[in-house]
C-alpha cells in the first residue's frame, strides 16, 4: 500500500508551496466549506477526547470485567442491556470501554508512528540531499533497500523479530515508515540547492542550517502534514494486521487490533466482538483519508480535486 | 461487470489448475495446521498424529473404551518380571509397496524409530532390544518393568523394513509406507495431504470409503464455514461457541469428548522461584481459591470443559471422586495470604504461550485479573510458545507461568513425570513426596497397586498444590451427515478404518 | 536505451545484496529456532548437539559466508517445522501465490483504471464519485475483516462459493476479491491525479486554447501521456498484493506462499521466514525492474535520468 501511496505523492508533490499566513487562515476557510473534510475533523476529535479522557468517558476500567455478565449482545439486540451498549466479551469486559480505550493505542501508533517517520524522514532526507557524496548514497540505498521488500511482508517480519509491545510497534511503523519522507524531502533540497535564490543566499554567507530553515522546511510543511495524515492512518490499519498475526501490542492491552483478532474467530458465533472495534478502524481511516484529501487539495494546488 | 470478468478469468485459469478425480467418496477432514512429519517417532503434535495414523498399524491399539487389543499382534506374553514382551504376529499382511509383515520389520521400525535425531526417540529407546524368535514371532526387552509399555506401543506405527532400510528416515518421511488401512499419494505442504484405500488391507472389505484427504485450515472461522457448506467432512477443534451455531443443523453430526488434558498454572521453586512467596504452601491455595475456573469454563468456553481438582482427571486410573475441585472464594484466599504473611498481596509474573493453546490469551488474561482481585500484582509475559519453551525449565519466564499437559494413555504418569520428576527438561517443582510418589507409580506393574499410588498423589498434590488447576477442556467435532462409524477417543487419535460416507 | 537498462539491473542487484544482508541480520537478531526442532523432552545435551548441527555455534560471519554461498546456489537451507527444503516449499507454494496475485492484479487494473482515468478526466462526475468511493472502501475496510465477510455471505449464507482451499475456479473468487480492493483503493487515486496531472501541462492547455475539441485532445495528448506512467503502476499493484497475500491466504487457507510466511512465523521458523522474505523482495525487484524498463522503452526522457 505505501508503495502505492509513495508514487501517488511521487506525481502530487512534486511541486509543494509554502503556505503563508493569510493561506493558513484560507485553508481553514476551505476546511469549513467541505462536509467530508468537517466530518473528519469531528471524528478525529471524538477520537482525540476519547484518548485523552478515556478515563472519563468509559463506564469502566479498561480491564474490569465480570463472567456473570460475559457474552452479553449489544444493548439494542435482546439480551442486551444499557450498563454495556456495545455488549461484552468472554471474558465479561464492556466493549464501549475498550472501543474508547483502544482509541489512545491507536492513535498512540498512528501519531508517534508518524512522527518518528517524519522526523526520521526529514533529518535523513536533508542529510542525504544536502550534503550528496556518499552521505546521500548509504541513505538512498536503506531507503531503496527498505522500498523494495512489500510494505506488509516487511512489517510483519520486523514485528516477528522484535517482539509485541507498544513502543516496538511505534519504532516498526517509524523506521519502516520513514522512506516516504526521505525521498519527499531529498527531492526538495535538491530541487531547492538548484535554486538561484539559494545560490544568492549562499554567495550571502547564510549557512547551512539557516538556508533549510529559512527556505526549505517551510516549503515541506503543507506536504509533509498531508503525507502524514495519510501515514497515521495507513499505520493505524496496519497495526490491526500485525494483531491478526499476533504481533503488535500484548493482548491485555486494549486495541481495536487486538479487539478484532480475539473476535475474528467468533465471527459467526458473537459477532459483535470483532464488528465494534472493525467499525471504529474504518470510521477511523476514513475520516484521516477525508482530512488527507482536503488538506492535499489545498496545500497542493496543483492536485486539486473536482477543479477543472 | 465484476462477475464477468472474474468468470472469463477463472475460465482462462481453469487450464492451469489441479484436477480432482472423484470416484469412490473421498473423506475430507481439516487439520488446525500441517503436521511436522508423517513419520510417526518425528510427528511431534497432535495433529501429525492425526494425519499419520491411516498409514500405519501398529502391534496393538486401542478399542473404543480404551482397551488394549491385537492388530497385527495376534497374542503376546509377558516376563513375571514385567521386562520380557513375546508378541506371535498375524500373517499375511503386506505393507503398501508390497513387503510381507514379519518379525523384522518390528525390528526395524524399533530401530528407526530409536533414531536420535527423532522426536520421540525415547518411545522406542525404552525397548532394549527387539529380536526375532522366528519369522512371526518377535521379543521385546525393556530396561526395567515399564507398566505403560503396551500404551506406548499403540504409537510404533510399523514400517516396512526393507524400504525404510533402504531410502533412510529423511526420505521415509516424504513418501511413507505403512500396513494400515490408507497409502499416500502425495502431500502438498500447507495444503493438503492425499491418501487412498489399501486394496490389499489385511482386514477384507475395509477400509469403506475409497480415500482420504487431509485440508489445512488454520482460520477457525474458515472451518466452520467449510463444515457447514460439505465441503469437509469431518471438522475437529472446534470450540464449543462453533459446535452450538451446527447444533441443530441437518447437514452436521456433532461428536463432543472429554480431552485427557489437564490446564494449570505452574509454579517453580527452582530458578527464579527461589526464595518467592509460592514457596509457601498457604499461598498455592490461596492462589487456587482466587481463580474463578468455572467463570473461565462459562465465560470462555462457554461451559465446554470440566473443573479439574488434581493432576489426574476423573477419567484417569485412581482418580479418587471424594476430592473435590478449589471453590471460588477470594475471601479464604485474602485470609490465606493474610496467614502467610502477605496481608497486602505481592507482586509476580506469570508466562504465557501465547500461540500455543485455544483462546488461551483469555485465560491468562482472567487469571490476571482474579488474582488482582486479592491484591497479587500479576504481570502477564505473553511469548510464544518457541521463546517460551526454548529453555530448560521455562528459565524464561516468571516464578508462573500457564500449561498444559496430556496423557494419552488413560493413566496421569506421562504428564506427572515430565512436569513434576527433577531433572526433566520442564520440570520447575521439587517435591520430594511426589518425586518418590511417581518414581513408584512408574515401577509398579500392577494395575490396582498403582491405582491406589495415583489415589494418594492425587491427594497429596491437592493438599500441597505445585499448580493452580484450571479445566480439561471438552473437544467438540463435526462430521457432515454423511459419515457413518466415526468414533474418536479421548486420548486425541481417531481411526478412520471403519467410517463410511454416502453417495 | 542499452546503457540504461544496464544501469537498472545493476542497481537491482545491489538492492538484492542489500535485501540480503538486511534479512540476515535481523532474523539472527533474536529466537531460537533449536527449540523447534527438539522435542520437549530433549536435554540440554540433545539441544546443543541440535545447535551444532546447524551451525548456529559458528562465528556469524562465518554462517553469513554460508548463507551467501547458499542463496548463489539456490540452496536456501532446510525448513524448521515442516522438514522439508525451503527452495521446494517456495517452488510449490510459488504457482498458487502467483495465480492470486496475479488475477487480484488483472481485475485491480481493469477496475480501476477505467475509474481512475474517466475520474480524472470528468472530476466531480457520477463516474469520479464512485472511483473515489470504491478508493476509499479499499483504504477503510480491514482486507481480513472483508474476507471473513465474504465467507460468511458467498459461502455460508449463499453457498455460491467455496470458503477455502484452491479447487478450480470458483475457489479464486472470494479471494481476489479481498486482495483486489486494498491495491483498487491505491491504484485508482493514483490513475486519477496522473490524469489530473497531464491535463495541466501546458501542451494540453496549448490544444484546449488552440480550439481543439475535449475528445481529440483526450485521445491525442492526454491518453499516450496517461498510459506511460501507468505502466508502473502494474509493478505498484503487483508489490502490493504479494504483501497483501500474508493475510488472506491464511484467511482462505490459500497454499501460496504468503500463507506459508504467517504459518511460519507462528512457527518461529526463522529459516523458512528468512528464505520467503528474500524470495518476495527478489520477485517485487525483478517485477520493478521489469515495469522501470518498460517505462524507460516507452519514455525516453526517464533515460536521461
Amino acid at each position: 500500500m505505501t508503495d502505492a501511496v509513495l508514487a501517488t505523492r511521487k506525481i502530487a508533490l512534486m511541486e509543494p508551496s509554502a503556505p503563508s499566513q493569510t493561506q493558513w487562515r484560507k485553508v481553514l476557510r476551505a476546511f469549513l466549506r467541505s462536509p467530508s473534510a468537517m466530518f473528519g475533523v469531528v471524528v478525529l476529535l471524538i477520537l482525540v477526547a476519547c484518548a485523552l479522557f478515556a478515563e472519563r468517558i468509559a463506564p469502566f476500567a479498561p480491564t474490569y470485567g465480570d463472567f456473570a455478565a460475559s457474552r452479553l449482545p449489544p444493548a439494542w439486540i435482546e439480551g442486551g442491556t444499557w450498563t454495556h451498549p456495545f455488549g461484552t466479551d468472554r471474558l465479561g469486559q464492556d466493549i464501549f470501554t475498550r472501543i474508547v480505550y483502544g482509541a489512545r493505542v491507536s492513535l498512540l501508533v498512528g501519531f508517534f508512528g508518524a512522527l518518528l517517520a517524519s522526523t526520521l524522514g526529514v533529518l535523513l532526507g536533508i542529510l542525504a540531499g544536502y550534503f550528496g557524496g556518499w552521505i546521500d548514497t548509504v541513505i538512498s540505498a536503506f531507503v531503496n533497500i527498505i522500498l523494495s521488500v512489500p510494505y506488509l511482508v516487511l512489517v510483519v517480519v520486523v514485528a516477528t523479530i522484535f517482539g509485541r509491545s507498544l513502543l516496538n510497534v511505534i519504532l516498526i511503523f517509524g523506521v519502516t515508515g520513514s522512506p516516504v519522507f526521505v525521498r519527499l524531502v531529498r527531492g526538495e533540497v535538491l530541487r531547492l540547492r538548484a535554486q538561484e535564490y539559494v545560490e544568492a543566499a549562499r554567495s550571502l554567507g547564510a549557512g547551512s542550517g539557516r538556508i533549510i530553515g529559512a527556505h526549505l522546511l517551510p516549503n515541506l510543511v503543507g506536504p509533509l502534514i498531508t503525507v502524514a495524515t495519510y501515514e497515521m492512518s495507513a499505520m493505524i490499519f496496519y497495526e490491526a494486521g500485525l494483531s491478526y498475526l499476533g504481533l503488535s501490542v500484548p493482548p491485555e492491552v486494549p486495541s481495536w487490533g487486538n479487539m478484532l483478532q480475539a473476535g475474528q474467530s467468533l465471527l459467526p458465533v458473537l459477532p459483535w466482538i470483532a464488528i465494534f472495534p472493525g467499525l471504529a478502524i474504518a470510521l477511523t481511516a476514513l475520516a484521516m483519508n477525508f482530512v488527507g484529501d482536503r488538506l492535499r487539495d489545498i496545500l497542493d494546488p496543483r492536485v486539486r480535486e473536482g477543479s477543472g | 461487470m465484476l462477475r464477468k470478468l472474474l468468470i472469463v478469468v477463472g475460465i482462462a485459469l481453469l487450464a492451469v489448475l489441479p484436477v480432482q478425480a472423484q470416484d469412490a467418496p473421498m473423506l475430507v477432514i481439516s487439520l488446525a495446521n500441517d503436521p511436522t512429519s508423517l513419520f510417526p517417532p518425528r510427528g511431534a503434535d497432535i495433529t501429525a498424529g492425526n494425519a499419520a495414523s491411516p498409514l500405519y498399524d501398529t502391534l496393538v491399539t486401542y478399542d473404543v473404551d480404551g482397551n488394549i487389543v491385537p492388530e497385527l499382534a495376534e497374542s503376546w506374553e509377558i516376563s513375571e518380571d514385567g521386562t520380557v514382551y513375546t508378541f506371535v504376529l498375524r500373517q499375511g499382511v503386506t505393507f503398501h509397496n508390497g513387503e510381507t509383515f514379519n518379525a523384522d520389520a518390528v525390528i526395524a521400525t524399533w530401530e528407526t524409530g530409536s533414531d536420535d535425531s527423532n522426536d520421540y526417540a525415547q518411545d522406542y529407546q525404552v525397548a532394549t532390544s527387539v529380536e526375532a524368535v522366528d519369522e512371526y514371532t518377535v521379543q521385546i526387552t525393556t530396561d526395567g518393568p515399564k507398566p505403560l509399555f503396551m500404551n506406548q506401543l499403540t504409537g510404533w506405527g510399523i514400517v516396512p523394513p526393507a524400504y525404510i532400510r533402504e531410502v533412510g528416515i529423511d526420505a521415509f518421511e516424504q513418501a511413507p509406507v505403512g500396513a494400515g488401512p490408507f497409502r499416500f499419494v502425495e502431500r502438498i505442504a500447507g495444503d493438503r495431504i492425499v491418501y487412498e484405500a489399501f486394496e490389499d488391507y489385511w482386514q477384507e472389505g475395509l477400509p469403506l470409503v475409497g480415500g482420504v484427504t487431509f485440508r489445512i485450515i488454520p482460520e477457525p472461522t474458515t472451518r466452520l464455514a467449510a463444515i457447514q457448506t460439505g465441503e469437509i467432512d469431518i471438522a475437529n477443534r472446534l470450540s464449543i461457541d462453533e459446535a452450538a451455531l451446527l447444533e441443530g443443523s441437518d447437514a452436521v453430526t456433532l461428536v463432543s469428548y472429554p480431552n485427557d488434558r489437564v490446564y494449570y498454572v505452574a509454579f517453580k521453586n527452582i530458578g527464579n522461584g527461589e526464595g518467592s512467596p509460592l514457596l509457601d504452601e498457604r499461598v498455592r491455595q490461596a492462589l487456587n481459591y482466587a481463580v474463578n475456573r468455572q467463570g473461565i469454563i462459562d465465560g470462555i468456553f462457554g461451559g465446554g470443559a470440566s473443573l479439574v481438582d488434581s493432576f489426574i482427571i476423573s477419567t484417569n486410573l485412581g482418580h479418587n471422586p471424594e476430592i473435590q475441585p478449589y471453590a471460588y472464594d477470594p475471601e479464604r484466599a485474602s485470609a490465606l495470604l493474610a496467614e502467610a504473611g502477605f496481608a497486602d498481596g505481592f507482586a509476580i509474573s506469570m508466562g504465557c504461550p501465547t500461540d500455543a493453546y485455544l483462546s488461551i490469551n483469555e485465560v491468562c488474561l482472567a487469571v490476571q485479573r482474579d488474582l488482582g482481585a486479592i491484591g497479587i500484582d500479576l504481570t502477564v509475559e505473553f511469548k510464544t510458545s518457541n521463546s517460551f519453551w526454548s529453555e530448560a525449565e521455562y528459565g524464561a519466564v516468571g516464578p508462573m507461568y500457564v500449561d498444559s499437559w496430556s496423557s494419552g494413555t488413560g493413566e496421569a504418569l506421562g504428564r506427572l513425570e515430565g512436569a513434576l520428576v527433577p531433572g526433566n527438561y520442564y520440570n520447575t517443582w521439587h517435591d520430594d513426596t511426589i518425586t518418590d510418589l511417581i518414581n513408584q507409580i512408574s515401577v509398579t506393574v500392577d494395575r490396582d497397586e498403582r491405582a491406589a499410588l495415583y489415589s494418594e498423589i492425587q491427594t497429596y498434590m491437592h493438599e500441597n498444590p505445585p499448580f493452580i488447576y484450571l479445566y480439561a477442556p471438552q473437544i467438540f467435532e463435526a462430521t457432515s451427515a454423511s459419515i457413518e462409524g466415526y468414533a474418536p477417543r479421548a486420548n486425541e487419535g481417531y481411526d478412520l478404518t471403519n467410517v463410511s460416507k454416502a453417495g | 536505451m542499452s546503457a540504461y537498462i544496464f544501469r537498472r539491473i545493476f542497481q537491482s542487484l545491489l538492492l538484492i545484496l542489500g535485501v540480503l544482508v538486511l534479512v540476515f541480520f535481523m532474523v539472527r537478531l533474536t529466537g531460537d529456532p533449536v527449540a523447534l526442532m527438539v522435542s520437549r523432552e530433549a536435554t540440554n545435551e540433545q539441544r546443543e548437539a541440535m545447535r551444532v548441527a546447524l551451525g548456529l555455534d559458528r562465528p556469524l560471519i562465518v554462517q553469513f559466508g554460508d548463507y551467501m554461498g547458499g542463496v548463489l546456489t539456490g540452496n536456501l537451507g532446510q525448513s524448521l517445522s515442516l522438514g522439508l527444503p525451503n527452495a521446494t516449499l517456495i517452488g510449490q507454494r510459488l504457482p498458487a501465490t502467483f495465480e492470486l496475485a496475479l488475477t487480484s492484479l488483472i481485475v485491480a487494473l481493469a477496475l480501476s483504471i477505467p475509474l481512475g482515468v474517466l475520474g480524472g478526466m470528468h472530476p466531480g462526475s457520477p463516474v469520479d464519485w464512485l472511483g473515489r468511493t470504491v478508493g476509499l472502501a479499499g483504504q477503510t475496510i480491514h482486507s481480513v475483516w472483508l474476507s471473513m465477510i465474504l465467507i460468511l455471505i458467498f459461502a455460508v449464507q449463499l453457498r455460491w462459493l467455496p470458503s477455502f482451499g484452491r479447487d478450480g475456479w470458483e475457489s479464486l473468487i472470494l479471494p481476489t476479491i479481498a486482495l483486489s480492493l486494498g491495491s483498487i483503493g491505491q491504484l485508482v487515486r493514483l490513475a486519477r491525479s496522473t490524469v489530473l496531472e497531464v491535463r495541466r501541462e501546458n501542451f494540453v492547455r496549448t490544444a484546449h486554447a488552440k480550439g481543439m475539441s475535449g475528445q481529440r485532445v483526450a485521445f491525442s495528448h492526454i491518453a499516450p501521456n496517461v498510459a506511460i506512467p501507468l505502466i508502473s503502476v502494474i509493478g505498484i499493484g503487483f508489490t502490493y498484493s504479494l504483501g497483501g497475500s500474508v493475510y488472506i491466504e491464511s484467511v482462505f487457507s490459500w497454499p501460496g506462499l504468503g500463507s506459508l510466511l504467517s504459518n511460519a512465523i507462528g512457527d518461529s521458523d526463522f529459516p523458512l521466514v528468512q528464505s520467503i522474505t528474500i524470495f518476495i523482495a527478489l520477485f517485487a525487484i525483478t517485477i520493478n525492474l521489469v515495469t522501470d524498463i518498460l517505462y524507460g522503452v516507452f519514455d525516453p526522457r526517464i533515460r536521461q535520468r
